[in-house]
């Protein structure tokens, strides 16, 4: 969809990050794992690939779960960076 | 107690299902070659591709789908064209060197295409399109205008196979064209390797290495390749010498196979060289 020289951004990594730091860590972790199985089974690849990664993604991005610094949006959107 | 493991539950919750989400997705990429597990991939990968394919059909639903692989039919058509015509560019220049060269060698050479090749890079082979109904006989020399090749090994009545240099069987004398240091050359499965010639030889990167007198198999003075670097060994006494071919065995299409003429004057006296030895 957008891609630089074959570099695209994970639009699923964007979702998740998102939704972890809306949400909290539990649901950035379920998340996680259910965005990750879903890529594993459409892609074709190694089954439980990505749903290892996401599942560590979205903990670590709940991790940062917080009422006081979702108000801070320019954190959020350093933290969403980050995890790109 | 149960209200230790509640409580514990409730502090620690976010860990205890990270591990637990961790640990399915660990036993899953375990099952990765289990059947039941491929065929669910393999249901979840057509049904994909299918809503996949509906999906691209319906933003194609006004294009003309006819017309555009039509064009896309031609446009394969006219790459494969080009590439025949560049191939044959290729082939020209090749063949238009290589006859140049027969017209100033003064040995009988015969022409050949490569029909087929064994990639390996410890025992290179390839199946020429000349045969004995051709005159190519076992352990003629197979060279292109610019260098050594390999030698024919066997022969059948339209075809030869040839073992090229890039085979560590493949042994031949060799010489500095400008010192005259004799060596045996070979194949050690990386690049052409020159073993165990004395340091203090006379030999220098960027000299030419050619077919030396002695060999029996091959005319001497056909081009072999050029030294790229001087190894001592360890103990410093000799050293091995690296040697970049000329001819690039993977890329030739065409190639020359030296007719040897029968010198039996010289096979006489071989002959009778081994017998005295026996």
């Amino acid at each position: 969809m957008i891609a630089i020289d074959a570099i695209a951004p994970d639009i699923i990594m964007i979702l998740l990050v998102y939704y972890a730091l809306k949400y909290g860590q539990l649901y950035g972790t379920f998340l996680g794992s259910i965005f990750g199985l879903l890529f594993d089974i459409i892609s074709g690849g190694i089954l439980g690939s990505a749903m290892f990664a996401k599942t560590i993604s979205g903990f670590i991005a709940g991790y940062f779960y917080n009422e006081n610094k979702i108000e801070t949006n320019i954190s959020t959107m350093f933290l969403c960076l980050l995890f790109l | 107690m149960p209200r230790f493991i509640s409580v514990f539950l409730n502090n620690f919750k976010e860990y205890i299902v990270l591990v637990l989400l961790l640990i399915i997705s660990l036993s899953l990429i375990t099952l990765n070659d289990n059947h039941k597990v491929k065929n669910i991939r393999l249901y979840a990968l057509g049904t994909f591709a299918s809503v996949n394919s509906f999906l691209s059909n319906l933003k194609n639903f006004f294009e003309d789908r006819a017309y555009i692989d039509g064009l896309l039919k031609h446009n394969a058509e006219l790459t494969l064209q080009v590439n025949e015509l560049r191939n044959y560019a290729y082939q020209y220049e090749e063949l238009h060197g290589q006859s140049e060269f027969i017209k100033t060698s003064k040995y009988e050479l015969i022409s050949a295409r490569i029909v087929s090749r064994l990639v390996s890079k410890v025992s290179g082979y390839f199946i020429i399109s000349k045969g004995s109904l051709d005159g190519v006989t076992e352990s003629m020399p197979v060279i292109t205008d610019e260098g050594l090749v390999g030698i024919v090994m066997d022969v059948a009545s339209n075809y030869s196979t040839v073992r090229t240099y890039e085979n560590s069987l493949f042994k031949v004398a060799v010489k500095d064209q400008r010192s005259g240091v004799d060596g045996i050359l070979n194949w050690d499965g990386k690049e052409l390797i020159i073993k165990n010639v004395p340091t203090t030889e006379d030999v220098e990167v960027g000299d030419r290495v050619i077919v030396s007198e002695l060999s029996t198999i091959i005319p001497p003075a056909i081009p072999v390749g050029i030294i790229s670097s001087k190894e001592s060994t360890v103990s410093g006494i000799l050293s091995n010498i690296k040697v970049k071919p000329y001819t690039n065995v993977n890329k030739i299409e065409n190639v020359l196979v030296v007719k040897k003429s029968q010198n039996f004057q010289l096979d006489s006296l071989f002959n009778k060289i081994n017998g005295v030895v026996k």
